[in-house]
């Protein structure tokens, strides 16, 4: 009963940390008066800030919006913002460092990208005022100095370019200018109620950009490594995941639609992650997206239009930011967005300019494609092509980073999906295979003398695999919703694999297997030999406290010594019933299930070099599966195991996946290539059914030193002359025993025909260990075909002629 | 329904293998998430893109798991007859013929509505012109067993109660309705009535089916028919009379190669016998 507790306890744990959601939301509209001010009076901004941004137009210059109001000029002549709005601000909005936070050299850039398939932006005025800037070197290190326009005729661009894009970054080794952005004043008095409310060990919300509260605890620049996108690393890998969010067809948008932006920002080695939210506008005219990052210190989102540099693309914008901001209410606006505005205030701010490639089709062949991949009909397109941004520019108002985003390649979201699908669709195969090749293996070895024979360990991990293999399928299946019918299916298929039919063996083996007595590999070795009682007195010899109970041999041998069994009798045993044998299986493997799911998902997320660590670790341990037979095997003296069609069945079936991600460039899971990796499982795997075919071929112990051999029963041993003559199972009538030529025939009790057996002039002289395979002589010196005995002994470990008990092979 | 049937699919191969491709048929194409393959209609599939395929494989699959419930019904209650009354080849030319003749007709009633009155008609994907065939055969040659009245008392004004007489067959009559009407009287119904036609030609030897058969299938069949007949287990009834020696005897007679050959169903099934 103990044991049906203990598994419905850990139904339940595992069943509430499912169920019950993290801590509650704070709720912070009970008795925090600082938090439902400040959502007033966040309301009140963003109202503000709509406003400002319905009303503008191309000739104000950029309105009162938080983050906004200093303009890089502005911040190089270290202006107090306090003093906004600026007199000498007033007219007319110009495209110069004066009226936005561009600096100019940035402005250049980011029009040199945009424009580097077509001249859709006017080209700056002032080009030489900034090649005469200070770090103009360092930048044109990273962006190249001349600008080159492909002229050439091009085909249409992307209209939708949800999809996720992977490629490189660099960075201008140079910090510039920073923009102060400090938090509005009302932010500013919450996070104070914050800081006296908390203790001081989880003193974690602090001012940004405020020197003040810097100089308590951390110098300044060490607090700047650690922000959020402050990249320090001049290069790393860059991926971009976009998402058309907003309406193309929003009249005075001209097709411009708002996109949403996830960048992620790595180091080579993935230690330092740098991940930002970004929304913006994307041309599909041009294929230009122009985004930036939202928080408490920069209202980004409504300034957009201003960042466009020219008139037409001014409008555009305007319209299709204002259609998405019309969307929703202020007063939706709620508690949650008070803090994710501040988390988000601490890292960088982020401006992005990215010009997405033409792709080589015409305007109605994309539509085809965007038409077929929105809404699937079957509908004759061209070959679809890769989403790939040429060229881009990230530019940190608040951190003076300037970034250049290089090769950026991927596919439309539909396309990878259906990549991921098919793959899916290919592991449901190989899943289906496995089962196919289970139930083959388990309907082979129904019985328990050749259940008798499996390492239960074998099973279990492989049992692991398929298990955690279906967690993982149901995780993800919740996450895809898009292929959540593979996934489900792939997850059930899992499933039924690992706790039903894997399972079931299990349970049956360790039935099975219960009752032998445990052994090592000293005793297991050193264990008496059936007809040999030399040993016994060797052991003796050597052991001379006769410390019986741990030097059993393995199985019920036919000459079990009468002292040992009582000895053993005397320990208690727990009687096991099947029942409680499967509950502690399936408890003791969903537990180990559920903490090697959530290990693998863990590491999935660690930095680059502690994944391959981890990855080389467990695929090499879990693909020792057939160490343990080897072991049992070797322990048990046994030649055969599992059948042949499951050993390599099983083993290519559980290698193919890790081929593919190993092997396969651009893989969906994007898995970099590893040939060494699977040429070290591949070797590994092969040297293990190496092992058992050497096992089965010459004898499970083939391997170990000649003084460790004789001490398993030898069912082919060499047969004298002289043996022959001591009664060796063998009746002295000469009708029924025939010398011929070194070679003796006997009846075989079982089928009735002759057995052939080759005898040899003296004990020295040993005939080859292939002919002796051919007849089995048991400990009570009956001699039988090896095939006869063998598929007896399936059934019973005794002999046929006079039930003495046999051992096992 | 009639309960001289057997029970399942004893002796019955082609009805059997229906039902499993019609139920696996869908699973299949939803899995592979190619359900709008199999969508048909004139304009723009044909007219336009000239995605002549589509004629041939849009029998295959229902898009509905309703439909295939009632399609399975409908099966086991009432078509499974047919094999019994014509016989696993024939009726296996007979599904071989429809489909074709039902494909043709499809095809040819689609273009002219679309030339000549300029409507496009959408079909429903699924076997439905075969069932209908099949369902029409089947009303031709069952005849009704029993038949029941409803009588309704207190129609107010008229002396005599209302009475309403039903047979047997009234309840095929209710799943057929509503397979026709089950993805919209026009889409379903338009391949359905074709069916229905279908049958009215076949059962009349307008067309031929119903007693030529289909060259093809032949070979495949007879083949089929001349494996080996199945050596049946012992159940676990003729088992549990055994005493623990006889069944020890027949553990030994159990030799490798003795052991009759198990579908891969039963040996599923075997593994949670002990």
């Amino acid at each position: 009963m103990v044991e049906i507790n203990k598994t419905r306890l850990l139904f339940f744990i595992i069943f509430m940390t499912l169920m019950i959601p993290g801590p509650a939301p704070p709720d912070g509209l009970s008795g925090n008066g600082a938090k439902v001010q400040a959502l007033q009076q966040l309301k009140d901004d963003i109202s503000t800030s709509r406003g400002v941004l319905f009303n503008s137009t191309y000739e104000q210059p950029t309105g009162n919006l938080t983050g906004l109001k200093l303009s890089y000029q502005d911040a190089l002549e270290h202006r107090n913002i306090s003093l906004y709005p600026f007199e000498d601000r007033q007219g007319p909005y110009e495209e110069n460092q004066r009226y936005s936070i561009l600096p100019n050299y940035v402005r250049k850039l980011a029009i040199d990208s945009l424009n580097s398939e077509e001249e859709t932006i006017q080209a700056l005025e002032f080009e030489d005022e900034i090649l005469e800037h200070p770090k103009w070197n360092a930048i044109s290190e990273v962006f190249g100095s001349d600008v080159n326009i492909r002229a050439e005729s091009h085909g249409a661009f992307w209209k939708n370019i949800t999809g996720s894009l992977i490629g490189d970054f660099q960075r201008v080794n140079h910090t510039f200018e920073h923009i102060p952005m400090p938090l509005p004043p009302y932010m500013k008095a919450l996070l104070r109620s914050y800081n006296t409310n908390r203790t001081e060990g989880d003193d974690n919300w602090r001012e940004p950009n405020d020197a003040s509260s810097f100089e308590r605890d951390v110098p300044n620049f060490h607090v700047d490594e650690l922000k959020t996108g402050n990249v320090t690393e001049l290069s790393g890998n860059l991926k971009v995941n976009i998402q058309n969010t907003g309406d193309s067809s929003v009249e005075g948008s001209n097709g411009s639609v708002r996109v949403r932006l996830q960048i992620k920002m790595t180091d080579i080695d993935e230690v330092n992650i740098h991940s930002l939210a970004l929304s913006g506008v994307y041309h599909p005219d041009s294929g230009n997206l122009i985004a930036t990052t939202r928080s408490a210190k920069y209202a980004g989102s409504y300034g957009i239009p201003h960042l466009n540099f020219d008139e037409t693309h001014y409008n555009r914008s305007k319209a299709a930011m204002s259609d998405w901001i019309n969307q929703t209410s202020v007063d939706e606006v709620d508690v949650t967005m008070i803090d994710t505005l501040l988390d988000a205030s601490l890292g960088c701010e982020m401006i992005a300019f990215l010009h997405f490639n033409s792709t080589n089709l015409s305007a109605d062949e994309m539509r085809m494609i965007d038409d077929e991949l929105w809404n699937p009909l079957g509908r004759p397109h061209k070959s679809i092509p890769p989403i790939a941004i040429s060229s881009g520019v990230l530019y940190s108002p608040d951190c003076g980073l300037l970034i250049k985003a290089t090769g950026l390649v991927g596919e439309r979201e539909e396309v990878q999906n259906k990549r991921i699908q098919r793959v899916v669709l290919l592991g449901i195969i190989l899943l289906f295979a496995q089962i196919i090749f289970s139930i083959k293996q388990m309907s082979a070895t129904n019985t328990p003398s050749t259940l008798s024979r499996i390492s239960f360990w074998t099973i279990a991990m492989m049992n692991l695999i398929d298990g955690s293999l279906s967690m993982l399928y149901l995780l993800s299946s919740i996450v895809f919703q898009k292929l959540y019918l593979q996934l489900a299916v792939s997850s059930f298929l899992g499933f039924t694999l690992a706790s039903v039919f894997e399972m079931r063996y299990m349970i049956l083996i360790y039935t099975s297997q219960m009752n032998e007595r445990d052994i090592s590999w000293g005793v297991a070795l050193r264990g008496t030999a059936i007809d040999d009682r030399n040993n016994e007195r060797i052991d003796e010899r050597e052991n001379p406290n006769n410390n019986v109970g741990t030097e059993e041999p393995l199985l019920p041998l036919n000459q079990a010594r009468p002292q040992a069994v009582q000895q053993t009798q005397q320990q208690p045993r727990i009687i096991q019933d099947e029942q409680t044998v499967s509950g502690q299986i399936y408890l003791r493997l969903f537990f180990f299930l559920i903490v090697f799911s959530f290990l693998v998902l863990n590491a999935s997320l660690w930095p680059r070099k502690d994944r391959m660590v981890f990855e080389y670790v467990v695929l090499l341990v879990l693909n020792s599966f057939w160490v343990p037979q080897i072991y049992r095997n070797t322990l048990r003296g046994s030649r055969r195991s599992f059948g042949w069609d499951f050993v390599i069945g099983t083993s290519v079936l559980r290698v193919i996946p890790i081929a593919y991600l190993c092997l396969v460039k651009n893989n969906p899971f994007s898995h970099h290539q590893d040939q060494l990796l699977i040429s070290l499982i591949v070797i590994w795997l092969g040297i293990q059914i190496f092992v058992l075919v050497l096992q089965e071929l010459f004898g499970a112990r083939f391997f170990l030193p000649d003084r460790l051999l004789p001490k398993s029963y030898d069912y082919h041993p060499v047969l004298t002359a002289g043996d022959l003559e001591h009664g060796f199972g063998v009746e002295h009538d000469d009708e029924g025993v025939h010398h011929e030529d070194g070679k003796c025939k006997v009846d075989c009790a079982i089928c009735m025909n002759e057995v052939e057996i080759p005898i040899a002039k003296s004990s020295e002289h040993l005939t080859n260990i292939m002919n002796r395979r051919g007849y089995m002589v048991t400990p009570c010196r009956h001699i039988f075909h090896t095939n006869c005995l063998e598929s007896w002994m399936k059934y019973k470990l005794q002999c046929p002629v006079c039930r003495n008990s046999l051992p096992p092979i | 329904m009639t309960s001289v049937l057997p029970k399942g699919f004893t002796m019955m191969p082609v009805t059997r293998y229906l039902t499993g491709f019609v139920i696996c048929a869908p699973l299949l194409v939803s899995l592979l998430g190619i359900k709008h393959l199999l969508v048909l209609s004139y304009d723009p599939f044909i007219s336009s893109w000239h995605q002549y395929w589509r004629f041939a494989v849009f029998q295959t699959a229902f898009q509905n798991e309703s439909e295939v419930v009632v399609a399975i019904t409908l099966l086991h209650f009432a078509l499974k007859h047919l094999e019994r009354l014509y016989g696993s080849f024939r009726l296996a030319s007979l599904l071989i013929w429809s489909s074709l003749y039902n494909v043709v007709l499809v095809s040819i009633l689609s273009f002219l509505v679309y030339r000549v009155l300029g409507v496009n008609l959408f079909v429903s994907a699924g076997p439905y012109g075969i069932f209908f065939t099949l369902l029409y055969l089947y009303w031709q040659s069952t005849p009704s067993i029993y038949r029941f009245e409803l009588v309704f008392s207190g129609v107010p004004g008229s002396p005599n109660p209302a009475k309403l007489v039903i047979t047997d067959g009234i309840f095929v009559k209710i799943l057929m309705v509503q397979l026709f009407v089950s993805d919209g009287v026009l889409n379903s119904g338009i391949p359905s009535a074709i069916g229905v036609a279908v049958g009215a030609l076949i059962h009349s030897h307008i067309l031929p089916g119903k007693s030529v058969d289909f060259p093809l299938v032949i070979p495949f069949l007879r083949r089929y028919a001349a494996r080996k007949p199945q050596p049946t287990r012992p159940t676990v009834s003729d088992v549990q009379d055994e005493s623990d020696d006889e069944r020890d005897a027949t553990a030994f007679r159990d030799d490798e190669q003795d052991t009759p050959i198990r579908p891969l169903g039963t040996q599923l099934l075997d593994t949670f016998r002990t």
